[in-house]
């Protein structure tokens, strides 16, 4: 996967370079972080400059080179911010260290999102907060399609476009408390909190 | 934005950083502006990418092969003419959001050339330009609908949860 992500690293900012519309509904979902911040998939560094200032943040991805191309982003943050390497499937954070997790365009691309779902559960404070500014697949049929279809060339470079992201995250313990759509029902701001460890269900 | 921030940034007591943030802070600012550029920026894209699909198609039609390899090479053709048009466009309009709708043009409008010819029906290029034109105002004006919809749906759970 990493392999995967190092070779997409240097094309990255032209691939997602959909920030120009997406950037401001970003900001405003950025700004309910809250304590201590853990920032899944931070790349290339492209979301940076959306955070509020004044937090102190892990920024973790999984490639080495997307966090060396992310350094220069960072260092212009004004707050606290760290890079490190870090698998969102298997986090080396003690449990209920962060406050807020962040995810943006991430989990498209995690191989097994139900377990770094879980990982973010555990990693969370009791009432702690999951932000994520995710694609999900539209439940419109003819819309679907098309997302399937992308999928079946998407996937060789390790994202899918129709996934079910917001049932894995309550499936996980999350509680979804808000969505705002950015794109139709296919690109969404979500708003959720972590329920307690009994109301999880194994997927 | 307040004259304090202006002149705070524009002396450089202000990091770079925190320019963005303030001007992100701004920018329900021109919010009404940004509207107006995606939605006639969405239909020109969807209109452009719904004629020169069909008219991918209509070329190959002109090529008198037998139906069923005109059809296919004519979609594939058209496939590839629109996803280039996508990732040309997406730094501007977003990529999934010119993506979806103009894959799905692209694999409706090409094929009502074809449709036509089993007909006995020759297409000419303006009528091709004309279908490419129609399916790509109804995808638009189909989203357009759609997002609304959707829209109205999370406004009702939301006032009905009290969030």
């Amino acid at each position: 996967m990493a392999t995967i992500w190092d070779l997409r690293a240097s094309l990255y900012d032209v691939c997602e370079a959909s920030d120009f519309r997406r950037g401001p509904q970003k900001t405003r979902l950025f700004r309910e972080m809250r304590g201590r911040v853990l920032f899944v998939g931070v790349g290339t560094g492209i979301d940076i400059k959306h955070f509020p200032p004044g937090h102190s943040i892990a920024a973790i991805d999984i490639s080495d080179k997307m966090l060396r191309k992310a350094e220069k982003r960072a260092a212009q943050y004004c707050g606290n911010l760290v890079l490190c390497r870090a698998d969102a499937q298997n986090l080396k954070f003690p449990s209920a260290s962060f406050d807020t997790v962040v995810t943006s365009c991430t989990m498209c691309s995690v191989p097994d999102p139900f377990r770094a779902f879980r990982e973010f559960h555990r990693i969370l404070r009791p009432g702690g907060r999951l932000l994520m500014f995710e694609h999900v697949r539209s439940r419109n049929p003819l819309l679907a399609i098309a997302l399937d279809l992308m999928t079946l060339w998407t996937r060789l470079s390790g994202t899918e476009m129709n996934r079910d992201t917001l049932a894995t995250a309550r499936a996980a313990g999350f509680e979804i408390i808000r969505i705002e759509t950015v794109y139709l029902d296919i690109i969404l701001a979500v708003h959720a909190l972590k329920l307690n460890p009994a109301s999880c269900t194994a997927e | 934005m307040p004259q304090v921030l202006t002149q705070a940034i524009s002396s450089g007591k202000v990091p770079e950083s925190f320019n963005d943030h303030i001007r992100n802070q701004f920018a329900p600012v021109t919010h009404r502006g940004r509207s107006i550029f995606f939605f006639v920026g969405d239909l020109m894209f969807l209109a452009s990418a719904g004629m020169a699909t069909t008219l991918t198609m209509h070329l190959v039609h002109q090529l008198r092969w037998p139906f069923v390899p005109t059809c296919f090479v004519g979609m594939v053709a058209a496939m590839l003419v629109q996803t280039l048009m996508a990732f040309a466009a997406a730094p501007l309009f977003g990529s999934i959001e010119s993506m979806v709708p103009s894959m799905i043009v692209a694999m409706m409008s090409p094929m009502t050339i074809c449709v036509l010819h089993l007909f006995g029906c020759e297409s000419t290029w303006p009528m091709a330009a004309a279908i490419g034109s129609v399916f790509a105002l109804g995808m638009f004006v189909f989203i357009q609908a759609y997002g609304l919809a959707y829209r109205k749906t999370l406004m009702t759970n939301r006032t009905l949860s009290g969030g």
